[in-house]
């Protein structure tokens, strides 16, 4: 039995961290989720991201990016086949999970998938695909997952 | 289960094929024929089927030219025959079976030739007698899906040969895929009473290994890189449900096809009518389905296998008249069957002959001599054919082998295996060529009527090729592809020749392996764009003011706000009219914006532009353009110096994919030292452009100080939501682009709107554009055009060191009849697009690039691409639209019409 329950929001507060150099800093409780070989998004990073410009000063930039994308939660164990309709990537590896992140175009967009448990994913995209992608993901639920 | 067939209900059982529930009530005759109309039975119990084409479904679901064999029926299926009229039985096209002889080979290349009127002619008739099941009208109303899979090894055809290899490799822990066209797993197990045992293994050990079963789903195509389509259907053909058809992209690492082999026809007189059939089509409907196609069977064969059929008959009640064996001498098997049934060495069927769609007997040749026998079924098997399509297809080779008359897989560059029966694991046949009593009777390919005659007539005049050959006769055309006629084709080409059928050759295989419905692949996209569609963050505010949209890319934007029954030229007037004499406000977040950032972000962007950066003053901006390698304008916008190492680059809204890959480009490839980051922002900005005399005054009530000078930068809070403020002009008016986040824009559409700014759009910023000569991307900077022919080259960077710098150096580029950047001006409107000439009739030498109004005052103005325009001001030319009907008297002049001294945006 395939389940999942889709909901989205707003990003909120996400700030993208850029490096100059491989080495990871600590994040310390901060939800950071590496997205690029030496890009790092902090999560609801909320009033911490002054901290974070400081941390990095000498190592590289924080900007923030949440006010223009969106995250839709996928809660149940059906995230794994939902992503890969209309997907392109392996949303179905076992060993795809908590901690990794793929950047990829689903529906023709481009998103970020980020598992957060084995049957929780958070996938992130422009605030402007929200619609077109809810209402196919949507339908794609409604009709059932394979 | 009930279904209907021309109307009439009919009893099905669970788990038949349309196929098998026509035999099952009776029906022999289920279509006609393409070309003659003659009648045409169920001949095989696959997706080859060449004959029994049918149309399912109703309304938008309607399916034509589907396969009775590869429909299983449903409860209401309705199923309706075609290619005939007024009836099936009583056909009138059936006429044109006695004109057969005119209809020859090249019939259409031979007759239809001409002057073009009598082409006009002749396609009234081709038209109407192409094509079978007439196409429906409606909407599909069915939902497709398209889905990713991957696998470690993608297992097509679930036979024995399939199900070791699936359950071998999910055994080993193994990822696997497994798909069988079919409803049910076996193959051909299922239609000889094989063991069932290995099914249920085979299934148990890929689920405990975490792979997946795919039934009723085809292999479409082989691709590079293990790259294989699947067509699955969800619900059979005319059948409701939430999912008609689902369409897999599969990325395996390794694939094996066990895909079976396909029996071929012999060919002889009336080998078409209804009741002939392939032997092993026989058997299954026997043993799979509980049919018995006849009481009165013969077997025609090269080869051991439809002895098994035999067996099937016997068993199920029907009476084997005779076994006609091609071959010299018995067979184990042929001895051990010549005890039960009448078996005859060197013989081969010569003709069928039948009534009222109906086979009644056979005249065959056997040992003693020509006889004919009484039979209602004629089972007929002239070897196998090993399914190499996919194979093929993605790009392996072929072997022959001579003891099965056949091709094999050979060499591949893919990670593929082949087994089984595709492999040719198949029954050795009897090597007979077999000389034919009437040709034209006696076809090769089934569902395009072609006949051996059609073969020999081919090869007579001149087509030695089986590519021609294939062409010319339109053999192998058919949706099934040739799958039954192919090699017997190749056989009689090669006959013809006295050569073999290597040196006769093979036309290729091309995907799909079966025919595949459009909406599969147009996916859940289907009736859009195929393409998403991206709002604005300020949609709803827009909507507010009804505007007309415009698509632009992806992206939708307000073209103008029409008020009452205003026309959009008229709207869009008004709009720039408002812009110009006091203020508006237009949404301009689709452009693309970047921020900057590090110690060497400077270094970074004048890699990227072709104007100077570095000595940017903190919180100040500049106009900038970027060039390709090539030395053309690829991009225009703005940079601001927000902070000590911290920039704001804007560029066009049609290009922001492209601009990113650049900066990238620059960045990750040329100077991958550099310190410095590069983040895409264009949605985390919201941007609202305030333009016009008032702008300045309205923006200073709402944020309670001065705005910041032209080109200045300010951070200021609107509405309570904070703001980055950039004093730009796009329109030449007094301007400032406020940028919010995306997710907080609208409080500050609505202070402005409600501050007295009118909502302007798209085509008023294009009048407004127009009269300050600022160019467009895609417009005047049309990938061809450089710096000096848009005027810019006074903005370049002395220094050189952009991408782009070392190309402009080319000689080509200073020639003096490049096309280069004129205004226009004419008392009537310029039509945008129209060409430049000197006078009707003489030749092209540009083109306008973009054409409107004088938004205060009267006439037209242009921005063209001309040749050598720089030095031509004065001259007069005529912009002349052929298409459109329309023509202006221009003059050529500097391309800017408004405020050339810039005292207005300057404030």
């Amino acid at each position: 039995m395939v389940d999942i329950a889709l909901s989205t929001e707003p990003a909120g507060d996400i700030v993208a961290v850029d490096l100059w150099h491989d080495a990871v800093p600590d994040f310390e409780s901060l939800h950071a989720v590496r997205v690029e070989p030496r890009r790092w998004w902090l999560i609801d990073a909320g009033d911490a991201a002054d901290a974070i410009a400081e941390l990095v000063r000498d190592d590289g930039t924080v900007t923030p990016i949440g006010g223009g994308l969106f995250r839709a939660t996928l809660t149940g164990n059906g995230w794994r086949a939902l992503l890969m309709v209309g997907g392109v990537f392996d949303a179905e590896d076992p060993g795809f999970g908590p901690g990794d992140c793929a950047a990829t175009v689903i529906h023709h967009v481009p998103v970020w998938i980020v598992p957060l448990d084995h049957d929780v994913c958070a996938v992130f995209f422009a605030a402007s695909y929200a619609g077109g992608l809810v209402e196919l993901w949507t339908a794609a639920i409604a009709r059932g997952l394979a | 289960m009930t279904f209907t067939f021309d109307g009439v209900a009919m009893h099905a059982e669970p788990g038949d094929t349309l196929a098998a529930a026509l035999l099952r009530n009776g029906v022999r005759l289920v279509g006609r024929s393409f070309k003659y109309h003659r009648p045409r039975g169920v001949m095989s119990a696959g997706v080859e089927e060449p004959n029994a084409l049918v149309t399912v479904g109703t309304g938008g679901r309607t399916e034509p030219n589907t396969r009775a064999t590869d429909v299983f029926v449903y409860d209401g299926l309705v199923a309706v025959s075609q290619n005939r009229w007024p009836s099936l039985k009583f056909d009138v096209g059936a006429i044109l079976g006695l004109a057969a002889p005119v209809f020859a080979a090249g019939f259409y290349y031979k007759t239809f030739f001409g002057p073009p009127q009598r082409w006009m002619l002749y396609e009234r008739f081709i038209r109407r007698a192409a094509g079978l099941g007439p196409a429906p009208t409606d909407a599909d109303p069915d939902a497709f899906e398209h889905r990713a899979a991957f696998c470690d090894v993608l297992v097509v055809g679930s036979g024995p040969a399939g199900l070791a290899a699936a359950g071998a490799a999910a055994a080993a822990g193994e990822r696997v895929l497994l798909v069988e066209q079919d409803a049910e797993l076996g193959g051909t197990v299922l239609a000889d009473d094989g063991d069932l045992a290995p099914i249920a293994a085979a299934q148990a050990a890929i689920t405990a290994a975490n792979g997946r079963i795919l039934t009723r789903t085809t292999a479409s195509g082989l691709w590079d890189h293990g790259f294989v389509t699947l067509s699955q259907r969800v619900t059979e053909p005319g059948q409701p449900g939430p999912l008609a058809q689902r369409y897999w992209q599969v990325r395996a690492k390794r694939i094996v096809f066990a895909a079976g082999a396909i029996e071929r026809p012999l060919t002889f007189a009336g080998n078409d009518r209804p009741g002939v059939m392939l032997a092993r089509a026989v058997r299954t409907y026997i043993r799979r389905f509980g049919v018995l196609p006849g009481r009165r069977v013969i077997i025609a064969t090269n080869n051991d296998d439809a002895y098994k059929t035999a067996d099937a008959v016997a068993a199920a009640g029907g009476k084997v008249v005779a076994i006609l064996d091609a071959r010299h001498s018995f067979s184990a098997i042929a001895r051990t069957a010549n005890q039960r049934y009448p078996v005859y060495l060197k013989a081969t069927p010569r003709c069928a002959l039948g009534r009222g769609g109906h086979l009644t007997a056979v005249e065959a040749d056997t040992a003693p001599g020509r006889r004919a026998f009484a039979a209602d079924c004629l089972a007929v098997s002239g070897g196998f054919t090993p399914v190499v399509h996919l194979h093929s297809s993605g790009g392996g080779k072929l072997d022959w082998r001579d003891d099965i008359q056949a091709f094999v897989p050979g060499a591949t560059l893919q990670n593929l295996t082949t087994v089984g029966s595709a492999a040719g694991e198949i029954e050795a046949i009897g090597a007979a060529t077999v000389s034919l009593d009437h040709p034209k009777s006696s076809f090769i390919d089934f569902q395009n009527d072609v006949t051996a005659a059609d073969v020999d007539l081919a090869w007579t005049e001149g087509y030695r090729s089986v590519e021609h050959l294939k062409r010319y006769t339109t053999l192998g055309m058919g949706t099934d592809q040739g799958k039954t006629s192919n090699m017997t084709a190749l056989a009689r080409l090669a006959g013809a020749g006295a050569s073999t059928i290597p040196a006769a050759g093979l036309t290729t295989f091309r995907p799909p392996y079966t025919p595949l419905t459009l909406g599969a692949l147009a996916g859940p996209d289907g009736g859009g764009h195929a393409a998403p569609s991206r709002r604005l963050a300020l949609a709803a505010r827009h909507d507010a003011h009804s505007p007309i949209w415009q698509p632009l890319g992806l992206w939708h934007r307000p073209r103008a706000y029409p008020q009452g029954a205003e026309s959009l030229h008229d709207a869009a007037l008004r709009e720039a009219r408002a812009v110009r004499t006091a203020a508006g406000i237009i949404d301009v977040s689709t452009l693309a914006k970047f921020i900057v950032a590090g110690p060497d972000a400077a270094a970074l962007l004048e890699i990227v532009c072709a104007t100077g950066v570095a000595k940017l003053a903190t919180a100040r901006g500049r106009y900038t353009f970027m060039l390709r390698e090539d030395g053309m304008v690829t991009d225009d916008g703005t940079v601001w110096r927000l902070g000590e190492t911290r920039y704001l680059l804007t560029s066009s809204t049609g290009g922001a994919d492209r601009m990113e890959a650049h900066l990238g480009y620059a960045h990750r490839v040329l100077a991958p030292h550099l310190r410095a980051s590069i983040v895409a922002v264009q949605e985390q900005l919201a941007g609202i452009a305030l333009a016009g005399p008032d702008a300045a005054a309205i923006l200073e009530r709402l944020i309670s100080a001065a705005p910041p000078a032209h080109m200045g930068v300010a951070d200021a809070i609107v509405a309570g939501v904070p703001v980055l403020i950039l004093a730009a002009s796009y329109s030449g008016e007094r301007a400032f682009e406020l940028y919010p986040a995306g997710d907080a824009a609208g409080p500050v559409w609505d202070a402005l709107n409600a501050a007295g700014a009118v909502p302007y759009g798209i085509e008023a910023l294009e009048f407004l554009r127009i009269e300050k000569g600022h160019i467009v991307v895609g417009g005047e900077a049309d990938g061809r055009t450089t710096p000096h022919d848009l005027r810019l080259e006074r903005m370049l960077r002395k220094g050189g060191g952009f991408i782009g710098a070392s190309a402009l150096d080319r000689p080509a580029l200073a020639a003096p009849d490049r096309l280069q950047l004129v205004g226009l001006t004419s008392p009537t409107p310029i039509p945008e697009g129209a060409m430049l000439v000197a006078a009707a009739g003489a030749p092209v030498e540009g083109h306008i690039t973009a054409g409107g109004l004088h938004v205060i005052g009267d006439g037209g103005v242009a921005l063209a691409l001309l040749r050598g325009g720089r030095g031509r001001n004065g001259e007069t030319m005529l912009a002349t639209s052929p298409t459109r009907g329309t023509e202006a008297r221009v003059t050529v002049t500097d391309p800017i019409f408004y405020d050339a001294e810039g005292a207005r945006y300057r404030g």
